[in-house]
């Protein structure tokens, strides 16, 4: 159960930014994210629009190349990959998008649909109809929507789709970038049980990218927290709602507004100010410093080292340092 | 391949025409909220099939000069002759109608060359961007930045005078505008998730141009084709005018309205007619290009969709 | 308390070319001087038409078939486009989701604020206006408020942007906000400065809230009074804390347990099975019948909305069963 399905180490990506002429400056979209995750568990990654966590999920599979930094799955160094080796990882990983209307062609079927990875890939599953059937059958779809097209169908449907082609590969690590928020609550909750299952069942490993607290407490193991490109803390999904350290987790975990009347009114919450620099130009040493209420000399100065608080509870704050 | 497979795919392709025939509807009932396009599908309907049979439908021969029709020189419009005669006696009418079969030809082979060139090299710049779009995009604005029939009368008298030449010079001449307007389209299409979603699978750059960036990119190609059909059938006339294009005695439109010129204005009907056969089928390809523009529109189609 | 606005069994429907969708199907329910309502549902449930039909801004294909909207006595469906250019954005006000799309890309923050003033006080300068939206944005918490005026929307960002449109809402001192999923498009820290703003608003100029949101949270954080929309039907109305306590339809039930809470850790969720229903051919009877778990034959006539205890009304065979016993 301990064993790691993916490492990854100090990985970096700055996208530029042109002017008329010259590149103006560098969009420091991922700056240094450094995590593992374990085979079978859920890290979920959660942050503000900004925060990077959506560029390092496809920086994992490589849908974008890395500036720096090491990937390593299964043992296996993902940036180094080539040809036949890159085509078995792409078999092994997979990833299910937040949008159910783009991410789905509008001219195919849903047959064709579902028979692109096995063509991409010469699988040999027998009878190729039968398998697809079975794959619409564990997303809770069926025979009767095979031959239809994506606009026939709702957003959840849509996704249970999404899901079915990830499923199609057996893949082993699935990232999920946001793969309910564009769902209604009653959907989201059907997804959410379905993605579970479909964990226990196949051993998946998830990579799950959202901004929903909500979510993440419900369906992540373990939880990493992201700022403008940096992990900010890294805990048990437990540790985060009871004992997160880092100032910007708490301001987080105080702005999400609880289902809840009693709990809503009756909290403290922490004094919200500032809204998250531009990524372009990141505030020197910490960049929470500008609205971190804690915000001490060494901080604007001093990026904040790493600290291990507890086993598996990391967090990168000058607050935390023994001196 | 099993039967059970083969079966799917018999009943995959019949969803496919399904789904065709529901565009289909959508279609007639755009056609029938707007008599312009009506009368540009009219107008482009007539033009083909005219093209197609006419020359086997005329009463006299277009091409050879008869002794009973000598008689006839110049001879204004009459019921036999509707559209009046030329100077050999031939029978206009039945020569417009034949011109229609060249026009149609030129234009056709124009389209078969220039769009999959143009096509082709959109998809590629579109989608590969960096190195290979900046050349193919510098090659397309060189080709551009002359102006179009200029360039094609100039490439047409150095290849001879003739059909042949003139379709070439011609599709030289227009398959940049199709690298420019599939460029734009791919640029939008590989943006979308499905496209990543391709990729993230692993399948192969070919099959993601090919299967999921250009049948979504075919919207704007088909509207420029319709409204270029009429511009080439214009251009091809403009060449043969200038007596490059189709040679005699194959009648050409422009050709007959060049030859008409010494007889204007007295005989007003030798250029008359061929002009009218222009003007009327350009405006049938720009009226049927408008219609389709519209009908691609989501916005305008949402509010026929709406009002139905 | 004061009633301000009272719709009556309000009707909008869509003509489009598949059929008609009757979006608002007979919705009723009034606002009180100085609370926040909120209508909570999900997608199609017709909360936004609900919303905009108050001012009569249904375009077409959309028609408003039937129903009255009394504010101040007079019904607004009646009134002619000047009379209620009169009251949009004076009296009557909007917020909506997406502060990008509502702000003109060629004038300053200052300006859309100023001109909203100078349209409906005759007389007034465009430079008076302007010094109204200083203090205004000063009002409303916009940090450095002298030369924000003078920003363009480009140079804000989301949340600001919010800001700038709050501040264009209240500007004329409105008796009414109409909040249409005002946060959905904000990070969650900012979502929680616009909620405060919001709260913080109602107290300062008096004027009541109708909050349209997808969102229970927001609605547990915010609101006084809950309008939960199913299908173009309101199913369920009652206080804040008596529906998150009580909740009455299987409807309501299920939404409140398909939301994970971050403060508690749930082993299942419990979902709603099926879809929403097609709005051209709504299931007969109650709307819902076809995703409820208790659903009996009694379903297949359609329920009123009824009292079930004091201020708190639902519309359900269940409910109205064990009233009558």
């Amino acid at each position: 159960m301990n064993e790691t399905i993916l490492i990854v180490r100090n990985l970096r990506k700055y996208f530029p930014v042109k002017g008329i002429f010259f590149t103006k400056g560098y969009i420091k979209a991922v700056d240094g994210v450094t995590f593992t995750v374990l085979r079978g568990s859920t890290l979920a990654l959660v942050g503000e629009s900004g925060s990077g966590k959506s560029t390092v999920g496809r920086l994992i599979l490589r849908l974008i190349e890395p500036d720096d930094g090491e990937i390593l799955f299964n043992g296996m160094n993902v940036r180094k990959l080539k040809n036949t080796d890159l085509l078995e990882f792409r078999r092994r990983t997979a990833i299910v998008f937040q949008d159910p209307y783009s991410s789905l062609n509008p001219r195919m079927t849903v047959y064709n649909i579902l028979k692109e990875p096995l063509e991409a890939h010469n699988i040999d599953v027998g009878d190729v109809e039968e398998y697809i059937v079975s794959l619409l059958e564990r997303v809770g779809l069926g025979k009767e929507h095979l031959y239809r097209f994506p606009h026939e169908f709702s957003g959840g449907q849509r996704q249970r789709i999404s899901i079915a082609r990830v499923l199609a590969l057996k893949p082993e690590l699935i990232v999920l970038d946001e793969p309910t928020s564009s769902l209604d609550v009653s959907v989201q909750a059907q997804i959410l049980n379905l993605l579970k299952d479909l964990q226990e069942s196949d051993k998946l490993t998830y990579l799950f990218i959202t901004h929903d607290l909500g979510v993440v407490r419900y369906i992540a193991s373990m939880v990493a927290v992201m700022y403008l490109g940096k992990i900010v803390e890294i805990a048990d999904t437990d540790s985060i709602f009871s004992d997160s350290r880092h100032p910007y987790t708490r301001m987080l975990l105080s702005s999400i507004p609880v289902p809840d009347p009693k709990v809503a009114r009756a909290r403290e919450k922490a004094k919200l100010t500032g809204e998250p620099p531009s990524p372009l130009n990141p505030p020197p040493g910490c960049r929470f410093h500008p609205r971190c209420p804690y915000a001490m000399d060494i901080c604007r100065k001093e990026e904040p080292p790493v600290v291990e608080i507890e086993k598996r509870h990391i967090v990168c704050c000058h607050l935390y340092v023994r001196r | 391949m099993r039967w059970s497979q083969k079966g799917s795919t018999v009943l995959n392709n019949l969803r496919m025409l399904i789904q065709l025939t529901n565009e289909w509807k959508l279609i007639l009932l755009v056609i029938r909220k707007s008599p312009l396009t009506t009368a540009g599908l009219v107008i482009v309907s007539g033009f083909v099939i005219l093209g197609i049979v006419g020359p086997y439908a005329t009463l006299h021969d277009p091409i050879m000069i008869s002794v009973t029709g000598a008689l006839k020189r110049l001879h204004p419009p009459c019921l036999e002759h509707p559209f009046g005669t030329d100077e050999y006696g031939r029978d206009l009418f039945s020569r417009v109608l034949y011109g229609a079969r060249v026009s149609l030809v030129a234009a056709l082979s124009v389209m078969v060359i220039a769009v999959p060139i143009g096509v082709l090299l959109g998809l590629c710049s579109g989608y590969y961007g960096g190195i290979v779009d900046e050349v193919i995009m510098r090659i397309t604005d060189i080709f551009l930045s002359f102006p179009g029939l200029v360039l094609a009368i100039a490439l047409s008298a150095s290849l001879g005078a003739g059909l042949t030449s003139a379709i070439i010079a011609l599709a030289v001449v227009w398959w940049p505008g199709y690298v420019r307007v599939i460029r734009a389209q791919v640029l939008v299409v590989k943006e979308m998730l499905f496209v990543e979603a391709a990729r993230a699978i692993g399948v192969k750059t070919s099959k993601i141009l090919f299967r999921h960036i250009l049948p979504n990119s075919i919207t704007p190609l088909l509207v420029l084709i319709t409204f270029d059909f009429g511009s080439v059938i214009l251009a091809n006339s403009a060449l043969s005018f200038i007596g490059l294009g189709a040679q005699p005695p194959i009648p050409e439109w422009g050709r007959l309205i060049a030859d008409g010129r010494r007889w204007f204005p007295d005989k007003w009907w030798y250029s008359f007619f061929p002009g009218l056969a222009i003007l009327i089928t350009v405006l049938g390809f720009n009226l049927l290009g408008d219609g389709i523009r519209d009908m691609m529109d989501p916005r305008y189609r949402r509010s026929i969709e709406m009002k139905g | 308390m004061k009633k301000i606005l009272e719709v009556k069994d309000l009707r909008v429907h869509f003509y489009t070319y598949n059929g008609t969708v009757k979006a608002v199907d007979g919705v009723s329910f009034e606002v009180y001087e100085g609370e926040v309502l909120c209508i909570v549902g999900e997608t199609g449930c017709g909360k936004s038409v609900t919303a905009r039909a108050i001012t009569k801004m249904i375009r077409s294909p959309g028609k408003i078939v039937g129903g009255r909207v009394l504010f101040n006595g007079i019904d607004i469906l009646e009134l002619d486009e000047d009379q209620l250019s009169s009251i949009r954005g004076k009296t009557i006000t909007y917020v909506y989701q997406d502060p990008s799309a509502a702000l003109d890309p060629l004038y300053t923050a200052g300006y859309h604020v100023a001109e909203t003033v100078t349209a409906h006080s005759v007389g007034m300068r465009i430079r008076e206006a302007l010094r109204r939206a200083v203090e205004i944005f000063h009002e409303i918490l916009i940090p450095d408020p002298e030369n924000r005026v003078k920003s363009y929307p480009h140079e804000l960002s989301g949340g600001m942007k919010q800001r700038v449109v709050i501040a264009t809402a209240v500007a004329n001192y409105p008796k009414l906000i109409i909040a249409d999923e005002p946060t959905t498009a904000l990070d969650v820290t900012i979502q929680a400065q616009i909620l405060d703003l919001l709260k913080e608003l109602k107290g300062r100029y008096g004027s009541s809230v109708v909050m349209i949101t997808h969102n229970l949270g927001v609605v547990a954080e915010m609101c006084d009074r809950v309008i939960v929309m199913y299908a173009g039907k309101i199913v369920e109305k009652a206080h804040t804390e008596r529906l998150f306590e009580n909740p009455l339809h299987p409807y309501t039930k299920g939404l409140l347990n398909a939301v994970p809470n971050p403060y508690r850790k749930t082993m299942r969720l419990e979902s709603i099975p099926g879809v929403v229903p097609d709005m051209i051919n709504v299931p007969e009877g109650c709307r819902f019948r076809p995703r409820c778990p208790f659903a009996t034959n009694a379903c297949l006539i359609e329920p009123e909305l009824i009292e079930a205890e004091k201020d708190h009304y639902v519309s359900c065979w269940l409910t109205s069963k064990v009233g009558q016993q």
